[in-house]
């Protein structure tokens, strides 16, 4: 073959794949822990990302993360690197679960890529990363709802806290901690319990024992249900107020409506407990598409997954275009307004929702805007 | 009057605790084997429950507020008929080879049930109704769980049932000769296949029988099957491999620890006690409480 | 057992046992006659054990096994227990946590009442176990293990029994017993093959000897025991 055909093939083909590779679509892979202690949390998450992509013409893949580091961490790893060019990966939904988090945020540091979550653990934006963006209220600021809450709007004088031993329930611990002793009520009794712990019998025996008036929760969904389910059944009526997995519909739905009297939560918001029309809208498709009621988790991600979306359309293309957007704007989601404090922490306000005994729909009894100043 | 309430829970849960450990001990004493998908009988029976409570809540009026004992009937059959699923596929086919081979067919089984349920149901925990209502009623002058008195009563009958049909019936006779001596029975004209699959089926049984009841207070996801064949197995080893009594012995000491232990110190402190003791009791009796060393075996 | 119930000789042609390689019993041939007993008589490892284990199923083998006329030899153990033959094993094998009563009656056929009757009959023969019934058989002497092994026999009424090595172990005294109750057995019509070491036990009971040697039946030398 002579010179010149094989040019023109060479240059056919070049030509191809810059073509292809200008058509190709942007990508936003969704990493989220699908099984596992948090299936609960991680789905709401996945369906909120899910309901904000489809259609939006931009490309992603789920991926279950589980439980561990090193799955989330292959997971993003395998992301980035397979297929297409990695340039497409404009930014990673990254799963909620606080030890995956700090698992992944090296690696996103080092392919330069952010993350939008819904993770409520502290220590993801305290580690110095441009590349985390956070869609639901931190510790900081639910555990101040929590605290205040129980202090000035109920009076509570005596508090108990049981916590997870988690990375999320330490960290929220410590927050409670913080918040109660400068209202001046610190813990009379604290307790933290292994997400494999069903029993809760012995924990709550030692509650009644130290004559606490309340009884505030850091816990996974399941165990939270079993905290208020078994406290209950031994008699002990003392108001307990959870953490942000008691807003969960799928927690109160564990339990009978009797056995919620008197128990409220903390959290970025309530979808189903919202009458706006826009909120109703994303309500009544979230039912349709996913056959389940949507939580404050789905929420906060596809409001996060939403300001990506319109990070694009204001002509965002790179990685780093949706970092500087992330980092700079601010954004009207439907749960709250949402602005960078410097760390990526976008959310600082929260509500808090009560059972009323008779439904399994809370109702919001107090709202905390803008808890850290920020908006 | 707390000291009571616990000790009840602690009998309750002891009570379930030793249906599992029964059913896993039929199993063994009719075939010698130890069947790895036990607990995953436990979980089927608690999701059976959560199955049958959905659809009885379509069928009828107040469906939602049937008692779960109502369920119980419902849950014995369908787990009866896992059983003889473990038993058809997962035992009778190898079961002249090494015994190895069983604890691999055995584990892969409760895989497929795990993996099962969890794309059935979701691998978020669900629950069962209570037995016979929630809340508290006056017991004894002691303020008592409904839910633990109504485990208590049902472990009661169903452990009695049981021992009836082992003590006095021509088949709990066969039954208890098979586990004795498997190859005389055979030459007695018993037929083994009969009493392998009445083993499993009535084993998985108690194991369901064990889910509906604790499914209501502590929930059951597709995953808690690992947990509970643990406790079965220790309860077994402490109170001697092979004897009924035993099991549940071993499995009232499980139980004291969970609760009692674990209210006066913590629970990481009190799961490592229970196996502190398991050691002491090894050393002590090195078959187990009720270990019968005169038992013959082919 | 009635009279007017037919009872079959147990015959063997060609019956051959191997045990993996080993051959253990080569082409043996027997009949234990009805109304009679007839003593294998044979060392340690010279095949007794075997034959019998084929003859009940125990053990997998070649040839032929009748009862009268019909052929048990692809038949599984249930079937042949089932078509009257009932096996003492050596040793005695009684099932040590179940009671006296509960070691018989676990032998007997369907139906209360029938099995009750039957048990009857095996306490009768053996009077020495009506005081023990409630025992466990662990508790039980070696020679009224032996007893209860051949009750256990009993309960299913069988045409053919099949013992291995009955007097091992036992006192003078106990196998006098065992001896009365075989003749017994025998004069109620049933056939008996006694696998035996003791010579002398064989010429006091037997009314015929066959005599194997590795594996091999011997052919008759009446008047002569070789052992």
């Amino acid at each position: 073959m002579s010179a010149l055909p094989r040019v023109f093939i060479v240059a056919t083909a070049l030509l191809a794949t810059l073509t292809a590779a200008a058509a190709e679509p942007l990508r936003i892979p969704v990493l989220v822990p699908i099984t596992g202690f948090l299936a609960l949390e991680g789905t709401s998450q996945r369906n909120g990302a899910e309901l904000a992509l489809r259609g939006s013409g931009v490309d992603f893949d789920v991926n279950d993360t589980a439980t561990s580091p090193e799955i989330a961490v292959n997971a993003f790893e395998r992301a980035l690197t397979s297929g297409r060019a990695r340039d497409d990966v404009i930014a990673v939904v990254a799963p909620m679960l606080g030890t995956q988090m700090l698992a992944l945020i090296p690696l996103a540091d080092e392919f330069n890529v952010p993350m939008v979550t819904v993770s409520g653990t502290a220590r993801i934006t305290e580690l110095g990363s441009a590349n985390v963006f956070r869609f639901f209220p931190g510790d900081v600021v639910v555990k101040a709802a929590h605290a205040r809450y129980a202090v000035e709007e109920l009076g509570v004088k005596r508090p108990a806290v049981i916590f997870q031993t988690t990375a999320y329930g330490q960290s929220g611990r410590a927050e409670l901690d913080r918040n109660l002793t400068a209202l001046g009520r610190p813990a009379v009794f604290a307790e933290g319990l292994d997400v494999s712990v069903k029993d809760m019998l012995p924990v709550l025996s030692k509650v009644r024992e130290s004559g606490a008036d309340a009884l505030l929760l850091h816990l996974h969904s399941g165990p939270t249900a079993l905290v208020v389910r078994q406290a209950r059944a031994m008699g002990l009526d003392i108001p307990i107020i959870a953490g942000s997995a008691m807003h969960q519909p799928e927690t109160a739905a564990l339990l009978a409506p009797s056995e919620l009297a008197g128990v409220c939560a903390e959290s970025g918001a309530s979808p189903i407990s919202e009458s706006d029309p826009a909120t109703r809208a994303f309500a009544d498709a979230y039912r349709t598409a996913f056959d389940r009621e949507p939580d404050a988790f789905a929420l906060g991600q596809y409001d996060g997954v939403q300001m990506l979306l319109a990070a694009v359309r204001a002509g965002a293309k790179s990685a780093a275009d949706i970092r500087a957007y992330l980092a700079s704007r601010r954004y009207r989601g439907l749960a709250m307004t949402y602005a960078s404090d410097g760390k990526g922490n976008m959310a600082h306000s929260a509500v808090i929702l009560c059972y009323s005994g008779d439904s399994r729909v809370p109702v919001i009894v107090k709202r905390y805007e803008n808890l850290t100043g920020i908006l | 009057m707390l000291g009571a309430q616990l000790a009840l829970n602690a009998v309750a849960l002891g009570a379930a605790y030793a249906l599992v450990a029964i059913g896993f001990v039929l199993v063994l004493n009719a075939t010698t084997a130890v069947n790895f998908a036990h607990g995953e009988s436990v979980v089927a029976g608690g999701f059976a429950a959560v199955a049958l409570t959905g659809a009885l809540a379509m069928l009828l009026p107040a469906g939602n507020a049937i008692p779960g004992i109502v369920l119980l009937p419902g849950v014995l059959l369908l787990t009866a008929l896992l059983g003889l699923a473990i038993a058809a596929l997962a035992y009778l086919p190898i079961r002249n080879r090494p015994p190895v081979s069983v604890f691999v067919t055995t584990i892969a089984f409760g895989i497929i049930v795990t993996n099962g349920l969890n794309a059935a149901f979701g691998a978020a925990p669900r629950a069962a109704p209570a037995l016979l209502g929630t809340g508290t009623i006056e017991f004894l002058g002691v303020t008592a769980s409904r839910q633990s008195l109504a485990i208590i009563a049902t472990a009661v009958v169903l452990i009695g049932a049981l021992a009836f049909v082992l003590q006095r019936t021509q088949l709990g006779r066969q039954f208890r000769a098979c586990a004795q001596d498997p190859e005389m029975a055979r030459a007695l004209g018993i037929r083994l296949t009969r009493i392998t699959l009445l083993a499993f089926a009535l084993g998985t049984a108690f194991a369901g029988a064990a889910g509906l009841l604790l499914a209501h207070q502590f929930f059951v996801t597709p995953s808690d099957g690992a947990g509970l064949i643990l406790k079965a197995y220790i309860a077994v080893v402490i109170g001697g491999w092979g004897s009924l009594r035993g099991a549940t012995i071993g499995a009232m000491l499980i139980a004291f620890f969970e609760v009692g232990v674990a209210s006066i110190s913590s629970q990481p402190l009190a799961e490592g006690l229970l196996y502190v003791a398991v050691l002491l009791v090894l050393l002590v009796r090195p078959d187990g409480i009720f270990g019968e060393p005169q038992r013959l075996r082919a | 057992m009635s009279p007017s119930q037919h009872i079959n000789a147990l015959q063997i042609e060609g019956l051959t046992v191997r045990h993996g390689g080993v051959v253990a019993v080569a082409d043996a041939a027997l009949r234990a006659a009805p109304g009679a007993i007839t003593c294998l008589v044979g060392m340690n490892g010279a095949g007794k054990s075997s034959l019998l284990r084929a003859i009940v199923g125990l053990a997998a083998s070649e040839g032929d096994i009748s009862l009268g006329t019909r052929n048990l030899s692809r038949l599984p153990i249930e079937a042949r227990i089932h078509a009257g033959i009932a096996y003492v094993p050596e040793g005695r094998r009684v099932f040590p946590g179940l009671t006296v009563g509960e070691n018989l009656l676990v032998a007997g056929p369907s139906g209360a009442r029938l099995r009750r009757q039957r048990l009857d009959r095996a306490l009768d023969l053996f009077p020495q176990l009506r005081p023990r019934i409630q025992d466990r058989a662990w508790q039980l002497s070696g020679g009224q293990q032996q007893m209860l092994a051949i009750g256990r026999a009993l309960m299913a009424e069988p045409d053919v029994y099949l013992l291995d090595e009955p007097t091992l172990g036992l006192a003078p005294q106990i196998i006098d017993d065992v001896a009365g109750s075989l003749r017994q057995l025998a004069e109620e019509g049933a056939a008996i093959l006694v696998a035996e070491q003791n010579a002398g036990f064989a010429e006091r009971v037997a009314d015929e000897i066959v005599t194997i040697q590795t594996g091999r039946i011997m052919p008759d030398r009446p008047g002569r025991i070789d052992t």
